[in-house]
């Protein structure tokens, strides 16, 4: 009779607990406060709390931290569930977490993909293997040379081992030094890779000749991150709301920024976004 | 003695499961996961060739996929022939979320308000999230400017293409200029690649058609008149676009309000995370390279709106006019 009853009463009991199972944000605070029902109205984060609680239907618990090391190693270790992350913090933990947000600046390019391309001919497979290239860039500036080399960089070549570099001026001249040899690499951001590659007419592939050996974005330096094995749909419902937080709830969106001012809104990112390899 | 044993067993067990229900953190499947897939049952996901003309139908096996891959559940496209096929399936609720022109957007706004919301919209590499509508001609014709096209023939897309029909007939308008008066005579080609195709026919002496993947000043890479290129139907050297106005907002997916939110939160939040998480998928999906999904909500669209309001407005007044004439 009394297993029967406990059963019943576990049976009853799960779905609830289920249901109210927190969801815990780490922020930093400067010293370390816990997970605390209490701490979102002494530190302003009300709206942002009504705004996650409401949209997950489930309760959320600000967690505060001294530093984002605490807090990411808070985050290895399950005691929360979503932490800000830099490099430093991220790097020692990162086989148990990930990162999954960034904010993206008001200013400047952003995270603007980017290729490396040599001619097939060269022999050059990777981006490792440029050592002594000379890069080819259609024009100096954010978008066109800062944030592929960044890319270049955190994908592990040491750009002080690269050769002088080629400013060509436009798309077509760039291309044209790549395939005379005045330049080994030609490194484009993505709009200008589809102009070069894309081919307007049946059967065109101008960038036959050429090989892609990279393509990707530059690292950040800060970034919110998960465990690497947090359940999908919660991981895909706070992207969602993360990401439409600016439009839908500002007040919140000013608090989840309050330490990065000067941000548009919230991108998903790729997992290793934090690494750069060395 | 035993049954105490047993007993207390029982209540170890018990208190074992709470303890795991209890420790049911982000890491593991949640009661609430389990409901929305439940009430679901599978994802129907209409779609009609992009406004933009980059994301052909076929791509759209790789959104299927995807999503069937994020929620468990089968995705089914739904697939419309026109604008209006999109518009009448979302606002039914015969489909749950669809991939749709602004214009059509702003149309189903106002048919069912806030029972559809945008919830992404595409953003190029340069951060950009809007395309243009321009006026086509052929490079063999005399127009170089707007001007030239006083007294001559138009062919617009469909009455919900907004860079087909609303935003150049808007942005006449705004020239004080009426585009009912303004060129000879107008008719509906019914889609962006047949609005080519009749111009080079010779059925028009211009057409009013997306331009994408670029912009005034940069020059174009998408749309139709560049896929049809592409296709070997046409060559880009025997046209021209002499007139352009925009940005105008991405096509945005939008979803029905009335799906569970844990539904919605889950297809935006993989949506918008699939150019990073299956970085294949996404590039093979036909988008430009470097694309990314931005959220976006009704505000977004708000001048589309007005321009839909507007141009609605207009045709009843012309006519309540042609009528009273009558």
């Amino acid at each position: 009779m009394i297993r029967f009853l406990v059963l019943i009463l576990a049976l009853i009991a799960l779905p609830v607990l289920a249901h109210a199972a927190p969801v815990r944000i780490a922020i930093i605070t400067g010293q370390a406060l816990g997970c605390d029902d209490g701490l979102a109205n002494k530190v302003g984060g009300g709206a942002f709390v009504r705004h996650l609680q409401k949209r997950l239907n489930r309760p959320v618990t600000l967690c505060g931290f001294t530093n984002t090391v605490g807090a990411m190693q808070a985050l290895s270790m399950g005691k929360v569930d979503l932490a800000p992350a830099d490099q430093g913090s991220y790097l020692p933990v990162r086989e148990k977490v990930r990162a999954t947000l960034t904010a993206r600046p008001a200013k400047g390019a952003g995270r603007v993909m980017a290729m490396a391309m040599v001619m097939k001919r060269s022999g050059r497979t990777a981006p490792n293997l440029l050592t002594g290239a000379k890069p080819i860039f259609i024009a100096t500036g954010e978008v066109t040379h800062d944030a592929p080399l960044a890319g270049l960089r955190a994908a592990g070549v040491d750009l002080g081992k690269l050769g002088k570099e080629v400013v060509a001026g436009d798309l077509a001249r760039a291309a044209s030094d790549l395939r005379s040899g005045k330049g080994d690499v030609l490194i484009v951001d993505a709009s200008h890779y589809q102009r070069l590659c894309r081919g307007d007419k049946p059967n065109e592939k101008p960038c036959d000749d050429l090989k892609e050996i990279w393509r990707g974005r530059p690292a950040v330096s800060q970034a919110l991150a998960v465990r690497r094995d947090m359940q999908p749909d919660l991981r895909y419902q706070l992207i969602s709301i993360y990401i439409a937080m600016h439009l839908e709830a500002p007040e919140a969106f000013r608090f989840a920024t309050q330490t990065t001012p000067g941000v548009t809104n919230f991108d998903p990112t790729e997992a290793e976004a934090l690494v750069e390899i060395h | 003695m035993v049954s105490l044993v047993r007993a207390a067993a029982t209540i170890v067990s018990a208190l074992i499961a709470l303890s795991l229900a209890g420790c049911d953190r982000a890491g593991t499947k949640s009661a609430q996961g389990k409901d929305w897939r439940a009430q679901i049952k599978q994802v129907r996901m209409g779609v009609t060739a992009g406004e933009e003309g980059a994301v052909l139908l076929g791509t759209w096996q790789h959104y299927q996929t995807y999503l069937t891959s994020i929620t468990g559940l089968p995705t089914k496209l739904y697939r419309a022939s026109d604008y209006n096929g999109i518009i009448q399936a979302m606002a039914s609720g015969q489909v749950d979320l669809a991939q749709l022109g602004p214009a059509a957007y702003a149309s189903l706004d106002a048919q069912v308000g806030p029972k559809v919301a945008p919830i992404l919209i595409q953003r190029s590499p340069e951060g950009a999230t809007g395309y243009y509508s321009g006026i086509l001609v052929r490079a063999d014709s005399p127009y170089r400017r707007l001007e030239d096209l006083k007294g001559k023939t138009i062919g617009y897309v469909d009455y919900n293409s907004t860079s087909g029909y609303l935003y150049p007939r808007w942005k006449l308008r705004e020239r004080g200029l009426d585009p009912d008066k303004f060129f000879s005579k107008s008719a509906i080609t019914g889609g962006h690649t047949q609005g080519v195709l009749a111009l080079a026919n010779r059925q028009f002496d211009c057409v009013a058609v997306v331009a994408s993947g670029g912009t005034p000043a940069t020059g174009f890479t998408t749309g139709a008149y560049y896929e049809l290129s592409r296709r070997g139907l046409i060559k880009l050297e025997d046209f021209r676009i002499i007139w352009t106005t925009g940005p105008i907002p991405n096509s945005p997916i939008a979803v029905r309000t009335d799906t569970p939110q844990a539904f919605q939160d889950t297809v935006r939040g993989a949506l918008a995370a699939m150019p990073y998480d299956d970085p294949k998928a996404w590039a093979e999906s036909g988008v430009n390279p470097g694309s990314t999904y931005v959220a976006a909500n009704r505000d977004v669209f708000g001048e589309v709106i007005a321009v839909r309001s507007e141009e609605i407005a207009q045709r009843r007044a012309s006519r309540s006019t042609g009528e009273k004439a009558k």
